[in-house]
């Protein structure tokens, strides 16, 4: 497997794990009596963001510091790589201005606008790594 | 139109060059050993510049590597 095609995966992976658990526990968190406070609330948003840099991280330093850096990447690398940043730019712009162009008059939080925010990045992201996967697997054509 | 795929000679021709590796084809035309097999596979229609290339690399014409599957 090459490193881009492993990277999409990692990346994919800990993007469904990581937000996949952050969603349901800061909603849970607006349940609590008091509310919770700006310090628990930065607290798990630190956390997940935390927990990605480094798993991104340690992976990307696999390729700096392994065999693969001299591997470039080539036509198909590009072509696909390029596809699937081109839908997922769509996706993040939709989420963009949802967040930019609704948001703002109906939410009654800032935080909602904070996780509106980061859940367009996340399923832009997902998209993005997605479609790299399916393109190494299954291929593009034409 | 009607969709038409590519297919290709490039296992035989790598059988018929002293069993060419896809490393060593992929070397020789500027490409990763998983793009040979992509291409080797029809996941991945090469650009007309690489497909020049494999066909440089096996000394036949274009037409005798890549074809409209019949």
């Amino acid at each position: 497997m090459l490193a881009r095609e492993r990277f999409a995966w990692v990346q994919l992976t800990a993007l469904v794990l990581i937000f996949g658990v952050y969603f349901p526990v800061f909603s849970m968190m607006q349940g609590w009596q008091p509310g919770p406070t700006f310090l628990q609330q930065i607290g798990v948003l630190s956390i997940a963001l935390g927990l990605l840099a480094v798993i991104v991280l340690v992976d990307r330093m696999r390729t700096w510091f392994g065999p693969e850096r001299k591997v470039k990447p080539d036509e198909r690398d590009r072509l696909i790589e390029y596809r699937a940043s081109a839908i997922g730019y769509y996706v993040l712009m939709g989420g963009v201005l949802y967040v930019g162009c609704y948001l703002p008059f109906v939410a009654t939080d800032k935080w909602q606008i904070v996780n509106a925010t980061l859940f367009f990045v996340v399923v832009a992201e997902v998209v993005k790594n997605g479609l790299v996967v399916l393109g190494y697997r299954r291929g593009f054509r034409g | 139109m009607a969709e038409r795929r590519l297919t290709n000679n490039i296992r035989t021709l790598r059988f018929l060059s002293n069993e060419m590796t896809q490393a060593e084809l992929g070397e020789r035309v500027g490409v990763t050993r998983q793009t040979i097999a992509a291409v080797e596979s029809g996941k991945y229609s090469p650009s007309l510049e690489s497909a020049f290339r494999i066909a440089e690399v096996f000394g036949k014409p274009l037409e005798e590597v890549f074809r409209w599957e019949a």
